[in-house]
């Protein structure tokens, strides 16, 4: 697998697959990410830097019947209790002062990011700023990308690239890298640990590659 | 850390030399047969052939076995290479990979090895990654002040904003200037790290007892291995200060060379930088009446090595001043060098013009500056073994430009073994209602000749009441 089409997919399915990882964990829900495994281990990884993490990922992927104890550990780690959640999921909570209103005018702008991309939150399971959203944003622009790609559409493609950049620079690889240190410190189940490590090492990638790509290609 | 040695095929007999290493018939041609043959090591030593081997087709093999790529050490073995030699240099990355750190995700930077056209894009060939620099922002001093890393960075890399550094992985062409510069030791990059670098030159030193001189080399050049030299690479050589060369002597080497790219020029334009260090090392070896040629860009003339002293983390950024005590208390030498390229200053404090506000001592990145106030007088301190010369506070004095504050790059071997001493002190002014100190005597004087006359009320009010009893009767 060497064409950047292909890589368009991987990287849309890592993007899905990391966002739904997590969502809260369910059994069935569970079962589908593992089926996905099978597909992204088939994607050569190991071209990318962040392959040692994906393989850790899937090395402590749950096994039937630890769901309870991982539902107990997604609660303490993203759902808020009294104390709050041990590493909020969600951008804001990185980015802005909790009070004075910093974070409603923030997700009403990243809001407008999104609508500017052609997508209205509409019936969203988690906030717009929970890192499952933004993940399956950066899945979509790569699905949008790699359907350009295929039907020779250079510029559409070559835009979303650029779209998706933007958006990992903006967003993104500024907060998932806080994010991840703060599941590090909670001392979580090793599962966690090893998805917070691999959404930092694929973000990070991810921006570091785009920009590359963007300062060395030529544009249509 | 466990180290897998792994040696290309066609070079059976160094494999012989070194204890557990194993012999990979094709390895250059397919990094992938390396899979089977290394175990659960963390890290890796590789003995391959120059030109037959893709770094990014190896870097992915690593990757394949849960070995970090970024702390592979690799030594390119030409056809009839000196066995004894090349076992002596794969000790050395032996050490050298066992003291490997680790990685962070930002610490990978990846590279194409040629500019794409779009339609390449439709076949990329697969990333090579390099290491980076990478910010630990709790250790940064920049939210004080401190931009060091702005200042030595030749690809303008680093920029400071509002008490943040910004770093540009993607204009970073990484020398390491930036790591050895930092004076917090903030700054990490992974592929040559003090302790590292330390560990190979240590081993170096003790595999040759002493008979052949280390000599740090560009990573980026292909330099012929020299008789008597036992070589360790470097991202750049203007990332080592004279004080590793001397390090090196300390330690028991018989001499220390740095290869700056006199020959061809250094692409980033730091040929000046290795020179200074080098001219650094020579001054300090004359001033401790040793030979100054132990110290060159190239072989100089053998000396006797000196007895190794015991130098706690030499290459420590705050290593430098122990190395430069050690190898004077050994000479029995005092030394007072003043040298543009020293790693150590002297900061010094002129009392006409200082108002004791300590911003200096608030920015001291080291803390080698400090303020300490009694309850009656403040006093301005300085540790000159922990001075850094990163001049720092120079930036922050607010009566720089009258001559309050200077840092001389000078080598005081007195001064080094002081310890903390005062530079400056004074009174302070205290509330005539609270009793809290309002500001320093000296501060209030100059505030005073700044507004003149004409707000002699106003100065009056400054001086005896606090910002808190100001507005009180």
């Amino acid at each position: 697998m060497t064409e950047w089409l292909d890589e368009c997919r991987t990287r849309q399915g890592l993007y899905r697959f990391i966002g739904a990882a997590f969502r809260s964990p369910e059994s069935e829900h569970l079962d589908l990410l593992g089926a996905a495994i099978e597909f992204l281990d088939d994607r050569d990884l190991d071209r990318y830097a962040y392959s040692r993490q994906w393989r850790r990922l899937v090395s402590t992927w749950p096994a039937e019947g630890e769901e309870p104890g991982l539902a107990v550990e997604h609660v303490r780690l993203f759902a808020s209790g009294m104390k709050g959640a041990a590493a909020p999921p969600v951008e804001s909570h990185y980015r802005v002062p909790a009070r004075g209103g910093g974070v409603a005018e923030f997700v009403a702008g990243l809001q407008r990011e999104y609508r500017s991309m052609g997508l209205v939150s509409v019936g969203l399971a988690e906030a717009p700023d929970h890192v499952s959203t933004e993940f399956e944003v950066m899945s979509y622009l790569c699905g949008i990308e790699a359907e350009a790609w295929e039907s020779d559409q250079g510029r559409l493609a070559w835009e979303t690239l650029g779209l998706a950049g933007r958006f990992l620079d903006r967003h993104l690889s500024v907060w998932i890298p806080l994010f991840a240190r703060s599941i590090g410190d909670a001392q979580p189940l090793t599962f966690y640990l090893n998805l917070a490590r691999l959404a930092h090492a694929f973000v990070i990638h991810d921006a570091d590659s785009l920009r590359m790509l963007r300062r060395e290609v030529e544009s249509p | 850390m466990t180290v897998a040695i792994v040696v290309c095929g066609d070079a059976p007999t160094i494999a012989h030399t070194v204890a557990g290493a194993t012999v990979v018939a094709g390895l250059c041609a397919d990094p992938g047969r390396v899979l089977s043959d290394v175990g659960d090591a963390d890290s890796i030593v590789l003995a391959l052939h120059p030109g037959e081997f893709q770094f990014s087709h190896l870097q992915r093999a690593l990757r394949g076995l849960d070995i970090d790529p970024l702390g592979a050490q690799i030594i390119a073995v030409e056809p009839g290479a000196d066995a004894d030699t090349v076992t002596v240099l794969l000790h050395g990355l032996i050490a050298r990979a066992s003291a490997y750190g680790g990685s962070e995700p930002e610490h990978a930077k990846p590279v194409r090895s040629r500019h794409i056209t779009r339609r390449a894009l439709l076949r990329p060939p697969v990333l090579e990654y390099m290491a980076a620099p990478m910010i630990a922002p709790d250790i940064c001093a920049a939210a004080d002040g401190c931009r060091a890393c702005v200042d030595v960075c030749p690809q303008d890399a680093y920029s400071w904003h509002s008490g943040r550094i910004i770093f540009d992985k993607d204009i970073c062409e990484p020398c390491g200037r930036c790591v050895t510069s930092c004076p917090t030791s903030a700054i990490s990059s992974p592929a040559a790290t003090p302790p590292m670098l330390e560990a190979q030159v240590r081993s170096h030193i003790a595999r040759t007892s002493g008979s052949d001189g280390i000599r740090f080399v560009c990573s980026r050049g292909e330099l012929p291995r020299e008789t008597g030299w036992i070589d360790v690479e470097v991202p750049c050589t203007a990332m080592v200060p004279g004080t590793w060369l001397l390090a090196c002597i300390a330690m028991g080497a018989r001499g220390a060379a740095l290869v700056a790219c006199v020959d061809s020029g250094c692409p980033l334009g730091l040929d000046e930088h290795a020179l200074g260090a080098i001219e650094f090392a020579r001054a300090i070896l004359t001033a401790c009446d040793l030979e100054p040629d132990m110290v060159g860009t190239r072989r100089g003339t053998p000396s006797m090595p000196i007895a190794s002293l015991d130098v706690a983390d030499p290459f420590a950024v705050n290593g430098a001043a122990s190395v430069l005590l050690a190898l004077a208390s050994a000479t029995n030498s005092l030394l007072d060098v003043v040298h543009n390229a020293s790693p150590v200053g002297v900061v010094v404090l002129d009392a006409t013009a200082c108002t004791l506000c300590a911003q200096c001592a608030t920015t001291c990145p080291t803390d080698a500056l400090q303020s300490a106030y009694d309850g009656e007088s403040i006093s301005i301190t300085l540790d000159a073994a922990a001075c850094v010369n990163c001049h720092q506070c120079l930036a922050a004095c607010p009566e720089f430009k009258r001559g309050a504050i200077a840092v001389e790059p000078r080598v005081d071997s007195d001064l080094l073994a002081t310890g903390r001493h005062t530079l400056n002190e004074g009174a302070v002014l205290m509330c005539e209602r609270c009793g809290e100190p309002i500001a320093p005597d000296t501060m209030m004087t100059r505030i005073s000749d700044l507004l003149g006359d004409e707000f002699e009320a106003t100065i009056g009010i400054l001086s005896r009441r606090c910002l808190d009893c100001r507005g009180q009767g």
